[in-house]
């Protein structure tokens, strides 16, 4: 028998571009930058003092309840807005629920409603100029929406629930990487056939002082204060690290003969995913780029293709000055020469670095790219870095057909994982 | 490619029973609670104050010095049940390829011993106070990264957050990757490090902790009681581990998720979904691994909440047997009620044959790690040909027994609830050269 093909038949965002796939798509194929001063919190105190934010919106306008989602984190907004798109585009109504499942994947899951509820609670010691071991609290109890609320698998919980389904619902909490790991769950579980359709993605929402200042105090985030919108500049020879940002990428994976069987309009197909980890640093990355390669080849081998099969490359490109240097070793690695052939762009240019969501935002910005022929420039390139120095398309895209597109992520803990997206199959 | 056979050879635990394998067969055949009053911080109005705690750990008899500064307890415990494990398994990773060998972890709270001073340093002095290790500490994926940096693990490797069934989660994902060849072997369970008082706190507000006392499956359940702890198995392709030698303890035959999506947040699945995640995990004959992809008959998508709903290859109610049942038994009465009707359609005229146990009143629920804590235990009942007891006050309302005894134990079915109507399950064999099943 042979095995199943997994497709995409939906697709739905919230990013720092706005609500929906139509915004981020302009904005990533346009090339418009994100960034501003953060606002929700004064960040003065930290060196990084920008992000880029998703633009506020009113939930009501988007499917939802305002009662509803008045108890839930940011990070179940941003989800459920960008399911309900990909399951509108998707129609899954009359599927069998109990074969449908969720996997979102996020990195920091409801880490607002968990900090607030700490602050909240917590009864600071005047006398003391450190913090405790086990800080002290005030005796009232912790709202009871709030552990829900922080619960890494409350986003996806909550997908079954408005669409009624009962398969496997999980999430995948692996850092950067989540989106794409939890993609590569979903495609696993429906070629198993223990499923026919999975609504997966990642979701972050990572605004909160506690989060900034944990990615401040490693300098992985940029310090390009005074030029927010030029502070995410993957590729380029003054980058200084990522940018903060927040959002959900969701697509609907199905299996292809599910897919045709109930006329669903298929996008484009998921033909393979790799993933290892390098084994060496929780937050470092080995110059060499020789285990990035690996999850690149393997999810080569996976969708049964040469390196030569691909035509366009979404990269990791985090902006930070390791990753894209390592990255262009990886690439080299495993395309060879070539490497140098092939347009590679961050779609990190534009939206800054949503963690969780990164990873899912791409795969959707890779299959636009093949349905537009259009490949989607790196904004803010604007001298290369020495070692940077693949086409990685600066400032301007370009009209060309595209067969398959690799997009690959890296993250905390040494994951490396990538994913290969192809057209809809004939 | 036929799929592989997928055994466990090692079993890494670290709990209120001690550390290693043999302490928690020991402590799950006596049967006697091992649960300690908290002492490090003052529990809440209302909130227990007895909790499963890992007795005279230090962290520095397992991780370099300098690591132990970097990471939270549930790193620490994670890398004592990894080398427990290893070391059972007789396991020399030097003479593995390292691109096959990696690490599921299923983990619920995050490093939250690690993060509540660090949230207190940020809140009251600010930026400057909170520990540079703030961001790989308390993530989720944490334990899993530490892992395969100290062991040198590059392969497939994930970290799975679902709420109790973290460790079922991460378990059936390790026995899938290995069964379908993209690991040889795999380091998976779960960890957990419960006991810090603002997170002890928000696990209280769900309203699913006991007062003072553990009793499932009993009309006085109160709820359960909280543990810390590790649990990781050695799993391995059957080709690796005889190539190697190893000792084969169990095997893993089947795995099941299923989703109550109607359930509450704080509600567990109903009877109708926990059948069907173990109809799952049993497969279509009762051995397990049976990959069918048969839908369900009834395309109803607004079943009745407690109706039967059989997947289609499933044969009817009444003839799985299993010898031991590691329940999940939260002894809040609304979810025994429906683990114990599951089990009793699934099992029909066996089920007042099989025996019902629940490792939790032993060593308390280890929350993310629960599930793996759970499997550890029927695999170590495999092991010794033993059914443990359920430690109960005397009225528990399902087959059990009070005391342990050796006997023919074939088959253990672990079972898992978690938020929102998760609902997992996983089967457990003793290991036979021919298998009862061998299905494509």
């Amino acid at each position: 028998m042979s095995r199943r093909r997994v497709v995409i038949t939906g697709m739905g965002a919230v990013s720092p571009a706005g609500v929906g796939v139509p915004a981020l798509w302009h904005a990533a194929r346009e090339g418009l930058p994100c960034g501003e001063r953060i606002s929700k919190f004064d960040p003065s105190r930290n060196g990084s003092q920008i992000g880029a934010p998703v633009p506020p919106f009113d939930p009501r306008e988007h499917g939802l309840d305002g009662e509803e989602v008045a108890s839930w984190d940011a990070v179940a907004l941003y989800t459920m807005v960008a399911a309900i798109e990909a399951e509108a585009q998707a129609s899954l109504a009359g599927v069998d629920v109990d074969r449908c499942g969720v996997c979102v994947g996020t990195a920091v899951g409801g880490i607002e409603a968990m900090e607030n509820a700490f602050n909240d609670l917590v009864v600071p010691d005047p006398d003391a100029d450190e913090a405790p071991e086990f800080p002290r609290l005030h005796p009232r109890p912790c709202p009871d929406s709030m552990f829900a609320a922080y619960s890494c698998c409350t986003s996806s919980s909550l997908i079954a629930s408005r669409f009624g389904f009962g398969g496997p619902v999980t999430c995948v909490s692996t850092g950067c990487t989540a989106g794409v790991d939890a993609i590569g769950f979903a495609l696993e579980t429906i070629r198993r056939g223990d499923a026919d359709v999975i609504v997966t993605g990642g979701a972050d929402a990572t605004f909160t002082p506690l989060c900034l200042t944990a990615f401040d105090v490693i300098r992985a985030i940029t310090r390009r204060n005074q030029e927010p919108a030029r502070a995410s500049r993957p590729f380029e020879r003054e980058r200084s690290g990522f940018l903060l940002a927040e959002g959900a990428g969701v697509v609907v994976l199905e299996d292809l003969e599910h897919a045709r069987g109930r006329g669903a309009s298929i996008l484009a197909e998921v033909a393979g995913y790799g993933t290892n980890c390098n084994a060496h640093h929780m937050t470092g990355m080995h110059e060499s780029g020789e285990l990035l390669a690996v999850s690149i080849e393997r999810a080569l081998a996976d969708a049964g293709l040469l390196p030569a099969a691909i035509t366009y490359i979404n990269a990791h490109g985090s902006s930070t000055p390791q990753n894209d240097r390592a990255e262009t070793a990886a690439y080299k690695r495993v395309f060879g020469d070539s490497a140098h052939c092939i347009p590679i762009s961050s779609t990190k240019s534009v939206t800054g670095h949503p963690l969780g969501a990164a990873s899912a935002l791409e795969l959707i910005v890779s299959t636009l790219a093949i349905r537009e022929s259009f490949v989607p420039p790196t904004a803010n390139l604007f001298e290369p870095d020495a070692d940077c120095d693949l086409d990685y398309v600066p400032h301007t895209g370009r009209q060309q057909a595209i067969g398959f597109v690799l997009s690959n992520a890296s993250g905390f803990g040494g994951l490396h994982s990538a994913v290969v997206v192809g057209g809809v199959p004939q | 490619m036929s799929p592989e056979r997928v055994v466990v050879t090692g079993v890494g635990v670290v709990t209120a029973a001690g550390f290693g394998s043999e302490a928690l067969a020991r402590a799950l055949a006596e049967g006697v609670p091992r649960l300690s009053e908290i002492d490090h911080f003052a529990p809440g109005p209302g909130e227990p104050s007895l909790a499963g705690q890992v007795e005279a750990f230090s962290a520095r008899d397992w991780l370099p010095p300098m690591l132990v500064r970097q990471t939270d307890r549930s790193t620490h415990m994670a890398f004592a049940a990894a080398r427990l494990g290893m070391e059972e398994a007789g396991l020399e990773l030097g003479t593995c390829n390292p691109l096959r060998c990696g690490a599921m972890i299923g983990i619920g709270v995050g490093g939250m011993v690690f993060a509540e001073p660090q949230l207190y340093n940020q809140w009251v002095f600010g930026p400057d106070e909170v520990s540079t290790y703030q961001s790989i500490a308390w993530f989720y994926a944490a334990a899993m990264g530490q892992l395969s940096i100290t062991l040198d693990l590059r392969g497939y490797s994930k970290t799975f957050v679902a709420d109790r069934v973290s460790g079922l989660h991460a378990l059936g994902h390790a026995f899938h990757t290995v069964r379908e060849g993209r690991l040889d072997l795999c380091l998976a369970g779960g960890t957990e490090a419960p006991l810090a008082p603002f997170i002890y706190r928000s696990l209280a507000s769900t309203g699913w902790l006991a007062r003072d006392c553990y009793q499932p499956f009993s009309s006085a359940g109160q709820g359960f009681l909280l543990g810390e702890g590790a649990a990781l198995m050695v799993l391995e392709s059957l080709t690796h581990a005889e190539a190697r030698g190893a000792p084969i303890l169990a095997e893993i035959t089947g795995f099941g998720m299923a989703t109550d999506c109607r359930a509450m947040p704080y509600e567990s699945a109903s009877g109708a979904v926990i059948e069907r995640s173990m109809r799952l995990a049993l497969g279509a004959d009762g051995n397990g691994a049976a990959r069918s992809s048969a839908s369900s008959q009834n395309g109803s998508s607004n079943g009745q909440r407690e109706a039967v709903r059989p997947g289609g290859a499933a044969p009817p109610a009444g003839d799985h047997h299993v010898d031991l049942v590691v329940a999940d038994g939260s002894a809040r009465p609304q979810a025994d009620a429906s683990e114990a009707a599951a089990l009793e359609r699934l099992l029909g005229r066996h089920w007042q044959h099989t025996k019902v146990t629940a490792p939790k009143a032993i060593v308390g629920e280890l929350y993310g790690a629960g599930a793996a804590l759970e499997v550890a235990a029927a695999a170590l009942a495999i092991r010794d040909q033993t059914v443990w007891p359920l430690a109960t006050n005397g009225d528990a309302r399902v087959p059990h027994t009070t005391s342990a005894h050796r006997c023919r134990v074939d088959s253990a079915l672990v079972h898992s609830a978690g938020i929102r109507g998760l609902s997992s399950s996983l089967l457990v064999r003793r290991f036979q050269e021919t298998s009862p099943s061998l299905e494509v």
